[in-house]
Order: structure tokens, then sequence, then C-alpha cells
């Protein structure tokens, strides 16, 4: 099994790079934990996916719904919508667009900052703005939208409101996520 | 742009014209296998602050820490507690990328971290009236603490102003960055003493987050598990889980424990003439031969710990020569064998030290041993980094 994770964006400041010396480490620390099995409020059924927005609330999609927790876990709010096939992924723009990927439907969704669904983009295939089993989403710079088209074997980008910019093509790969380097935004 | 088909675990950066910047090793220098097996997939991927970048693993419920060009360090096991996960799935950092939230798919759970940059220590000497049973991270501060007990009479450690007491006390002393800076008493099971024979000698999971800690107790020919719990923000301490092993000292004697089959229970290990086996929880009724190793067995077993990577490392030790440690696998097979540089009788790990082989330098445990100039009191020594 091949796995390609992409990073698109600039990783890696000089200073960055001077302060990762050999002898240092990470010490984790656990924080808090939140939610638990169940259709309820601020239950899960299977949670895959976590986003956080501008102003720190956190949402979480499990098998058919997105739920909005403030920072500290306390539930907020939840949305969901009929056009969700199977949702696996989501991310979150600077504006607060909401964008969902759905690998079965081979879309992807949009929900405005008020959890209004917006629109959908994509459909199966492989041509042009076109997906099949799209993976994980990154919101980039200028607010394009990445979304790893698995069956594909490529990363397509697009433009904030859907419109195909471009593919980034990995011919035999096994593309399961991608992460956008904010430091690397805007250059 | 790159793609390269042979490789099988691998995280690359581009730029955003789909240029190959650089990739991430995801090899551990210290290891020669794969630090992600083939079994497991690395799901998802996020950017925490100063450049460093954590990916979920799923099938292997491990988190991994990367620099932008190495694997750097890991935590996480199978289980249902804080820090322990059933397949943790996307992960996401807040805008400040000072805390992350992982999806724990199985567990129906989001759970939350922060994390600090530490440098490494160079370990140190300290002196305690009473035994070293057992290393780990007890408190929680990333930083490798030892257990000691004392029986009938108080540690010298304590402070004077506290109520004699008869009954056995053990407590943790906390080793930061060489120096003892605070003692934690040990809530010990009501009916147990803490034990006079006490052999196992690690932590069982989590032990870089340092959430949970085993400690095995023996009273007679029986033996009890007791799952022992810090809270790193409350710091509560109390027994978490009690288990009795069903275990008979015709099975040999417990030397050491870790969890080798990643199943989320602490396994023990048993030395029995020339062979080693473990017994496996969470019932301990299965036994496995652990296979690879000498005929000869190099030494007593020791001490073994898990170093972050895949294998558990188990060291023997005999007389004053210097101690082997072995590398044992998930299959219970027992791959390289490498000489560390301690004579002295090694009572506990934790931690990392380098250790020199075939011209690389490696890292392994620290060790803490006993000094026999000192007479009267205990001076144990700390070996290393961390």
């Amino acid at each position: 099994m091949k796995m390609l994770f992409l990073l698109m964006g600039l990783f890696l400041l000089g200073s960055s790079e001077g302060v990762l010396a050999k002898s240092l480490t990470l010490k984790p620390k656990f924080l808090f934990q939140f939610g638990k099995q169940g259709s309820n409020k601020g239950e899960f059924v299977g949670p895959k996916d976590v986003a956080i927005d501008l102003s720190d609330r956190i949402y979480v999609l499990d098998e058919k719904r997105i739920q909005v927790f403030v920072s500290n876990g306390i539930y907020l709010a939840e949305f969901s919508s009929t056009n969700f096939v199977r949702p696996y992924a989501l991310a979150i723009g600077r504006l607060g667009n909401i964008y969902v990927t759905d690998i079965e439907a081979n879309c992807v969704h949009v929900f405005n900052k008020d959890f209004q669904y917006m629109q959908k983009f994509g459909s199966t295939g492989n041509g042009e703005g076109e997906l099949y089993c799209p993976r994980q989403i990154a919101i980039g710079e200028s607010e394009n939208v990445y979304v790893v088209d698995w069956h594909n074997e490529r990363v397509v980008k697009f433009n904030s409101v859907g419109g195909f910019l471009t593919n980034f093509v990995f011919p035999g790969s096994d593309i399961w996520g991608l992460a956008v380097n904010p430091e690397g935004v805007g250059r | 742009m790159s793609c390269r088909k042979n490789k099988e675990n691998w995280v690359q950066n581009y730029d955003f014209q789909g240029n190959l910047l650089s990739e991430i090793l995801t090899k551990s220098e210290s290891h020669e296998q794969d630090i992600i097996s083939k079994k497991s997939v690395l799901y998802d991927l996020t950017f925490y602050q100063g450049g460093f970048l954590i990916g979920s693993i799923e099938y292997f419920n491990t988190i991994h820490l990367y620099t932008p060009t190495n694997y750097l360090t890991q935590f996480g096991a199978y289980g249902n507690y804080p820090t322990q996960f059933k397949d943790p799935a996307g992960l996401t950092v807040n805008p400040q990328r000072d805390k992350l939230y992982v999806c724990d798919y199985k567990n129906n759970r989001v759970q939350a971290f922060s994390f600090e940059l530490l440098t490494n220590s160079n370990g140190g000497n300290f002196i305690v009236n009473g035994g070293v049973y057992n290393s780990g991270d007890f408190t929680g501060d990333g930083c490798g603490d030892i257990l000691v007990y004392c029986k009938g009479k108080k540690p010298n450690w304590l402070s004077a102003e506290d109520d004699e007491q008869t009954m056995a006390q053990a407590a943790i002393l906390n080793v930061d960055h060489d120096e003892l800076e605070e003692i934690i008493d040990i809530a010990l099971p009501a009916d147990w003493l803490f034990p006079g024979s006490f052999k196992v000698q690690k932590t069982l999971l989590g032990n870089s987050l340092g959430v949970f800690n085993s400690l095995v107790f023996c009273k007679g020919k029986q033996f009890k598990i007791a799952r022992y719990w810090v809270d790193p923000l409350l710091i509560q301490n109390e027994v978490q889980e009690e288990k009795q092993i069903p275990i008979s000292f015709r099975m040999g004697h417990i030397r050491a424990s870790g969890d080798l089959n990643y199943d989320g229970n602490l396994d023990l290990i048993l030395t029995q003439k020339q062979s080693v086996r473990v017994l496996l929880g969470p019932d301990y009724t299965n036994s496995q031969e652990i296979t690879g190793l000498p005929k000869k067995l190099p030494g007593r077993v020791r001490a073994m710990y898990h170093e972050g990577y895949q294998d558990n490392v188990l060291v023997f030790q005999k007389g004053k020569r210097p101690a082997q440690g072995y590398f044992i696998n998930s299959n219970f097979v027992a791959t390289v064998g490498l000489q560390i540089p301690v004579t002295q009788r090694i009572r506990a790990m934790s931690g990392s030290i380098p250790v020199t082989q075939k011209r690389r330098t490696i890292t392994m445990g620290s060790f803490m041993y006993q000094d026999p100039k000192i007479k009267g009191k205990r001076k144990f020594k700390v070996v290393g980094p961390r």
C-alpha cells in the first residue's frame, strides 16, 4: 500500500529550522475530552473529522451530521444536509464557510458561516473538476480548496466557489490526506 | 513532479504550484523498521506551531509528531482512557496552532492536547533511603520519574512535619532535569502492602504522556496489577483498576513488563531457566515464548521499556558486564542485540540515552542503578538525557 500526504505551501522557514535541533522533543499534555456514543446533542456515531473556525469553535463530523462546540467542548449547535451520502472530511475557510467532502456522492458540500447549505461542487468522474472518492480537504491561499481525489490519484484545486483551477496528478499513488501550512498561505 | 512508487509510507512537501520541496522520513533513525506498519494508515495530518507536523495513525492508535524532515516521537495506545485511542481519524489544530484536537473514531469522542517543547537533560545523581522499583513518567511532565518504596519507616525525603506512619509507603520522585523536584505519595491498594519483592519495572500505557502507569504488587505467591492513574491537570493520583493475576511461581519469576502486542494490556515477562516468556493480558491465561534470543541468555532480565516506536526493548544484565538490550517486536521475536554501557545493576528504566552501535548512535532508555560506594544510603544515578 502506498500512501502519500501532500503539504501544500511553504512549510519551513529558515528560523524554525534552526530551532529543530535533534535534542529537542515535544511533550504532549492531555487537556480534555468530550463526546460519547449516541445521537443526542454532544454525542457521536463515529466522529471522522474535526475542524476549527477563526472563533475557536470546534466542528465535528460524524456519520451524517456536523456538531459545533465552543472551545472547551460544550455543545453549541448542529447541522446537516439531506444531500449527504457519506460525508468524509471537513475544512473551514477564513470566511467561515464549511466544506465537506462526500466520498460516495463524489462532491464537496458547502455551508455558509450560519450553517446554511449553499451549494455542492464536483461530480463523479475523472475529468476537470470531477471527483472519484474524495478524501481529505484543506483550504489554502485565497480560499482555494484542495481536495484529495483518491481514486483518480490526484489533488484537485478549486476556487472558493467550486470553480476548477488545476489538478496535481500523482500516478500510482494512494493519497489519504493533505495539510496546508498556514505559514505558506499567501506566498 | 515526483512520485516514488516503491516507497510505502511517506509524507511529501509541495509548493502551491505542485513542485516537490522535500519529504519527511517516516522512519526513526534509531530503528531499522519503518515506524508506520504496512497495516496501518497515516490518516490525517496537521501543522502545529513551530513548524511541527502531527499525524494520526489509524490502526496503531498512535499520534505521530514530525519535524519538517524527520519523525520525532509518538504517543498513544489502544484503549478508552485519556490519551488512548481506538482508530484515531481526522485531527486539526486551533487557529493559534497551540492545541490539537483528535477524532477518536471508535471511542466516539474528541480529545484535546497541547505540546511543550522540551530539551533533554543529562540526568543526575540522587540519594534515597528505599528501594527503587519502577520508572516512568508518573507525573505527566515529560520527565522520567522513579518510584521508591520504604517499608516500616519514612523515606528520608519526606517532610519531618508528616506524622509517623508504620505502614509501608511508596512515593514517586519527580526527576526533572537533574533534580528531584517533588514527591507524590501513592495510595496503595487497601489490603495490599507495598511488596517486599516488587519485580515488575515498567509503566504500561501512554507512558510518553505519563497518564497511565501500571504497578504490579505481590503478596505471598499472588500478584496483582494496579493501573495507576495520574491526572496531569488535577494532580490527582488514584488506583484506577485492579486485577488479580492467576500466576504461580512454577511459571517463573516476573522480571519486567510492557505492552508487547499492543492490545492495551500490560504483558508480563517471565523467566524460567533459559527461556523468556510473555504472559499476555487481559486475563494472563496465554503465554508465548520470546524467540530470537541467544541460546544462552545474556544475563538476567532487568527491565523493559517502550521507546515510542513500535518495539519494546528488553534489557539483560550479567554480573558486571555491560547490559544487553534486544528489540522485541509484536510477534515476540527478539531482533537486534545492543550493548548498553552500564555495568551497575539496573533497577529501572525510562526515557532515552544515546548508545553507539555499529558506529551509529541510537537512543536507549535511561537507567537507574544503584551505586554501591555509598553505604547506609542508596545512591542512584540516572544516566543520559531524560
